[in-house]
């Protein structure tokens, strides 16, 4: 696959994506709103029961910046639910016209995906905008330009490691024909203990060690913690290179997979 | 040497069965059944540069199995399949660059973009040098007339004209080896012949080797010398489409003008010592005759009737194929 193909894939998704405006805007607000207000009132009900002013290190006001911002970095990650679905082109048989193209499904679909999270990344940056102009930010929160640099990094490897966990699990539509409940597990697998539902650090000390040697902190929590500038730069640099050997694993078992899978495929739809 | 060569080729599918109802689909939960089903068995042929062959076989009968491993979309069961000297299933991009897959059933264009816009993807996926592309952009689309819809999404065009836009999408890395599954499927009359010469015009340009799959013997007859007939997965015929007609038609027709109207049961039924009568209006008459009788029938016809003109014609090749398919008995034949 060549650089241009890349871009020129990359470009035609974002370009498609923004092109509904309508569900680019409205879709993105509406679903900010109401998942940022429920939020808002369930830890405003915990931290009133609990008369304590901390909870896993995060004041009331810094742990609504803390879903402001893994609400915002989730839509990057995990860039929209698309079309280009790795699961339907197995199994509604799109797969045929992609195997029959000189090009590397993985990257070709993985040029998309980049292209479908442009726009989030737009967003980002716009509400990121908002936030810090009109917010004051609470003490334990250092926004600085180093940290905003290296949480960029952290997301964009976010961004391939859950590229990859899906893409693995999307591709046992080899075998099973319907794989979107499995997706709806994963979810919540990945939002639970990565840090999307709950702040990694609310969770007990013995389960936060668990998930230490977990891949999913790496989707969420880690890109927060760092953007906050919680993470000193040595540490970071640690967990940059722990979370690239995830990223090859999963790289090598999607591969892997993948070699089964075609096995299996018949090619329906035609 | 063959551009494709097939050799023992065999594909068994293992489906699971499902009993119909609710309760049926209970017991699948905890228990499948599954069945083998022997799609594509023992094929061998191969296929030349220039030569293209007509692939022929009712639904199911295993054409676009065989289609899709010689694309490597699926894996052989058993057998070998050497396309240019590659082997399909590893999918190296020397390889599928120089093939291409045309399914009239299926849109492989992006559905959401115009024409010019899948043409300059397809550019980049298969590297195609910028004179070559828009000499081929401008002599297809020219000669299959949808100049003027280059920039209209996919989905607003007419199923003829998406036809057409798949054509050249397919053509533009101009393949030397061309897959066609039932390219005119659908379409009208008129551009069921643009296909066609198109197709014919492109072949004798390129010379690539083709295999084309169609329901309609006009596409086979017009483009193919060569047919090769499926059935359950088997070959069953593989030899010219002109032989066909000899070797498995064991009648031919004759058709008789007579003077005056035949109308008595006599003459009838003097006629049908000799074969079967197909047609009987007015002065004509035709009569299904085993070869062998030919020429008594027509002997016997001149001494005992006044007869304006008579002619003796082959089957309708597509009754003999017909006929081919729905004859289980027929051992395979190679006689290519």
């Amino acid at each position: 696959m060549t650089t241009k193909l890349f871009f020129k894939t990359l470009n035609l998704e974002a370009r498609t994506t923004m092109s509904y405006r309508f569900d680019f805007w409205i879709s993105a607000v509406i679903g900010f709103i109401a998942e940022f207000g429920a939020v808002w009132f369930l830890w405003n009900a915990v931290f009133k029961e609990s008369n304590s002013d901390v909870i896993g290190g995060y004041s009331l006001s810094s742990m609504y910046i803390y879903y402001l911002t893994v609400i915002l970095i989730s839509k990057i990650v995990r860039g929209s639910r698309s079309k280009n679905d790795i699961a339907s082109d197995i199994y509604q048989g799109n797969l045929n016209k992609y195997l029959l193209f000189p090009v590397n499904y993985i990257l070709y679909k993985y040029a998309q995906h980049l292209g479908v999270m442009f726009p989030s990344f737009i967003q980002f940056f716009l509400f990121g905008v908002v936030v810090i102009l009109v917010i004051d930010l609470p003490n334990d929160i250092n926004l600085s330009f180093t940290s905003i640099f290296m949480a960029l990094i952290t997301i964009f490897i976010a961004n391939i490691l859950y590229f990859l966990m899906n893409y693995m699990l999307k591709l046992t539509a080899f075998w099973i024909d319907n794989v979107w409940s499995l997706d709806a597990f994963k979810w919540f697998i990945v939002s639970l203990l990565g840090g999307y539902m709950l702040p990694i650090s609310v969770f007990p000390k013995n389960l936060q060690i668990v998930l230490n040697y977990l891949p999913f902190k790496f989707l969420f929590d880690f890109p927060v913690n760092t953007l906050f500038g919680k993470i000193g730069v040595e540490i970071w640099v640690k967990e940059i290179a722990i979370s690239l050997i995830w990223c090859l694993f999963f790289l090598i078992v999607c591969r892997l997979v993948w070699k089964k899978g075609r096995l299996q495929y018949t090619g329906v739809g035609i | 040497m063959p551009l494709i060569k097939i050799n023992n080729l065999h594909k068994k599918f293992r489906v699971h069965k499902k009993e119909e109802g609710f309760l049926g689909s209970l017991k699948a939960l905890f228990k499948r059944q599954y069945i083998d089903k022997e799609a594509v068995v023992d094929v061998s042929f191969s296929v030349g540069k220039g030569e293209i062959i007509g692939l022929l076989g009712a639904n199911g009968a295993g054409k676009t199995t065989l289609l899709k491993m010689l694309t490597g979309i699926i894996h052989p069961t058993k057998g070998n399949v050497e396309i240019l000297g590659y082997n399909p299933w590893d999918r190296k991009n020397e390889f599928l660059k120089e093939i291409s897959l045309i399914m009239g059933q299926k849109a492989q264009l992006w559905w959401d973009l115009p024409a010019a816009d899948c043409f300059l993807l397809l550019k980049e996926i298969y590297v195609i040098p910028e004179k070559q592309y828009r000499e081929t952009i401008e002599e297809l689309s020219i000669k299959l007339n949808v100049k003027h819809l280059l920039n209209i999404q996919i989905r607003r065009l007419s199923l003829g004209e998406r036809m057409k836009m798949e054509l050249i999408a397919s053509l533009l890395h101009r393949p030397k080896v061309l897959f066609l599954d039932e390219p005119t499927i659908g379409l009208d009359v008129k551009s069921q012949r643009v296909i066609r010469e198109f197709i014919l015009d492109y072949i004798k340009k390129y010379s690539p080797a083709v295999i084309l799959t169609s329901h309609y013997m006009d596409d086979i007859q017009y483009l193919c010398e060569r047919v090769l007939i499926i059935r359950s997965g088997k070959i069953v015929y593989d030899g010219l489409l002109t032989d066909l007609a000899q070797k498995y038609s064991p009648n031919k027709i004759i058709k008789a003008h007579f003077k005056e109207k035949q109308e008595s049961l006599n003459i009838l039924l003097d006629l049908q010592k000799y074969g079967e009568i197909l047609h009987n209006e007015k002065e004509q008459i035709h009569l299904m005759v085993n070869r062998e009788n030919i020429s008594n029938t027509t002997n016997y016809l001149l001494e005992h009737y006044e007869i304006i003109d008579l002619s003796i014609e082959e089957v309708d090749i597509s009754i003999t194929i017909e006929s081919i398919l729905d004859n289980k008995k027929l051992d395979s034949i190679n006689d290519y």
